[in-house]
């Protein structure tokens, strides 16, 4: 397993309401992340707020960096939503268990809701 | 008022609208949203796009529907018991497959719930008597928001009238710290995947022995709560359905140890009602009134069976694949439901709907299976979900 290897578990975020427009700016800024322990951050040089890719072999995702609080090593978290389904099997087994994914520092912008359906 | 922003279905929340200015007393932020929502992101009536009448949009439906060789009904997890009758009724003339979102996760526990083969009890009972309550894989201050404030927890109960202080006993066992964990008198983290080593863990403590996996200190001083318990709850969410996979010896060790069940879902309410009628809660195709796991929406998208499906009130799109999802772009796709979301976005037609239970009214069941009555709060020009559909059915 190298650095960039990580489980990733999803979470139901209560600041997000079935009301919320997925094109708001404030929508988009709760649910394009993805949030990793202190040391995985400073093992793949990556800041809070940074962009980062996220990917496996369902799909890849540019989301933002957000510190965990609190949690282990090696394993980071997602709202569910649009940004963590393009990392989601396509086999309803595994559907919505942890998933496997990397991640890289990028350049890139916070993938939008467009390029993901469109 | 009663509050429809969750299957916990509060009774006691305080509306006003005095000149036009809405206050709601009582509702946790996710109900006020609901009914403050009356005004925003509101679903526009459309067809492939273009903004067209609801009368154009329902007739548009009528004629897919006629046409389709199949087509599947999904959702209404939120919706009123009516407009849940009714799309019933809808799907037996068009033989039409029904499904919700306990096909994607929870429904074999709702099922033994509904079986009666757990063992279960009110929410009424859990405030009055719950003195250990346990959060598996659920997180209902972030789901549920009052779940714990009105029955489980805080409140001072008839036999537990020293509230959460001394009275009650509570335990969060998840994936990560989430915000019931952070209030819980114990929180037993569980690597992903592994609850059913953690479930035999506690197996061995129940029955004298050490643990094999985990904090053994913490399981076992947790274990003798659970054995001290007079009147024990375990609350289940999706993330114990995830990882346990399989959940019989699961269910049977709460039955063992004289605990109750209480799954924290919102279908539940649905859930009952096709139960009743079928025997079964989901995937059914109302053809020939036939279970199979293949109706379920995963496979339905994944697969071509279906030509035309008819979702209400239920933003499946943001929670599939999104492969899966975007399957919604290639099939004539209706969706009914007061605001605009992910699901409306990848559909065909749009209907928009009044907000069951604050622009109009209908009977729901709480997670317990109590029947409450919602009444309409706010007039408005949105018709119900419920006469949408009765209008599909007699264009019919
Ligand atoms: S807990 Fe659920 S039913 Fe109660 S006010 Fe909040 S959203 Fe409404």
């Amino acid at each position: 397993m190298s650095d960039n290897d990580l489980i990733i578990i999803s979470y139901e975020d209560r600041n997000v309401f079935k009301q919320d427009s997925p094109f708001d700016n404030s929508y988009i800024e709760k649910m394009a992340i993805i949030e990793l322990t202190e040391e995985d951050m400073n093992k793949n040089d990556i800041k809070d707020d940074e962009n980062i890719l996220v990917y496996n072999d369902n799909g890849e995702v540019v989301v933002k960096a957000k510190k965990m609080e609190e949690g282990d090593v090696g394993i980071a978290s997602m709202p569910k939503g649009p940004w963590f389904s393009v990392l989601l099997p396509n086999n309803i087994e595994d559907f919505y268990k942890h998933i496997n994914a990397k991640i890289k520092k990028t350049e890139d912008p916070i993938t939008t809701i467009e390029f993901i359906f469109d | 008022m009663i509050c429809l922003g969750c299957s916990c279905l509060c009774d006691d929340l305080e509306f006003k609208n005095e000149e036009n200015k809405i206050t709601v007393g009582n509702a946790c932020l996710k109900g006020f949203k609901r009914i403050d929502a009356f005004n925003k992101n509101r679903l526009i009536s459309s067809i492939n796009k273009k903004e067209a009448s609801i009368d154009d949009a329902i007739n548009k439906t009528i004629e897919i529907l006629k046409n389709s060789k199949k087509s599947a009904i999904f959702g209404l997890e939120n919706s009123v018991l009516e407009a849940q009758n009714e799309s019933i009724k809808l799907g037996e003339k068009t033989g039409s497959i029904i499904d919700n979102f306990s096909s994607v996760y929870g429904g074999y526990l709702i099922n033994r719930f509904l079986d009666g083969s757990v063992n279960t009890c009110t929410l009424d009972d859990v405030r009055d008597n719950c003195d250990v309550s346990i959060y598996w894989g659920c997180d209902p201050m972030s789901t549920h928001p009052r779940l714990m404030s009105k029955f489980s927890y805080y409140p001072r109960g008839k036999n537990r009238q020293r509230g959460w202080e001394e009275d009650r006993y509570t335990i969060a066992i998840d994936a990560r710290k989430s915000l019931t964990a952070n209030i819980t008198k114990k929180f037993i983290k569980v690597s992903p995947g592994r609850d059913f080593e953690l479930f035999k863990a506690f197996k061995d403590v129940l029955s004298g022995k050490l643990p094999k996996i985990g904090d053994k200190k913490l399981l076992m001083n947790v274990g003798t709560s659970i054995k001290k318990a007079k009147y024990g709850v375990v609350f289940v969410g999706d993330g114990l359905d995830y990882s346990m996979g399989y959940m019989n010896d699961f269910i049977d060790l709460i039955n063992d140890i004289g605990f109750k069940l209480q799954p924290v879902m919102d279908c539940i309410g649905f859930n009952k009602l096709l139960f009743e009628r079928f025997r079964y809660i989901n995937s059914i195709d109302l053809e020939d009134k036939s279970y199979a796991k293949d109706n379920s929406i995963f496979n339905l998208l994944k697969g071509d069976d279906i030509d035309s499906i008819l979702i209400v009130e239920s933003d499946i799109a943001s929670y599939l694949p999104h492969k899966i999802a975007k399957k919604l772009k290639d099939i004539n796709s209706i969706y009914i439901g007061p605001h605009s979301n992910l699901t409306a976005y990848l559909s065909r037609i749009n209907i928009p709907s009044s907000i069951s239970g604050v622009e109009s009214g209908g009977n729901a069941y709480r997670m317990d299976l109590k029947e409450e009555t919602a009444e309409k709060v706010i007039d408005s020009e949105f018709l119900s979900q419920y006469e949408i559909l009765s209008r599909i059915g007699e264009g019919l």
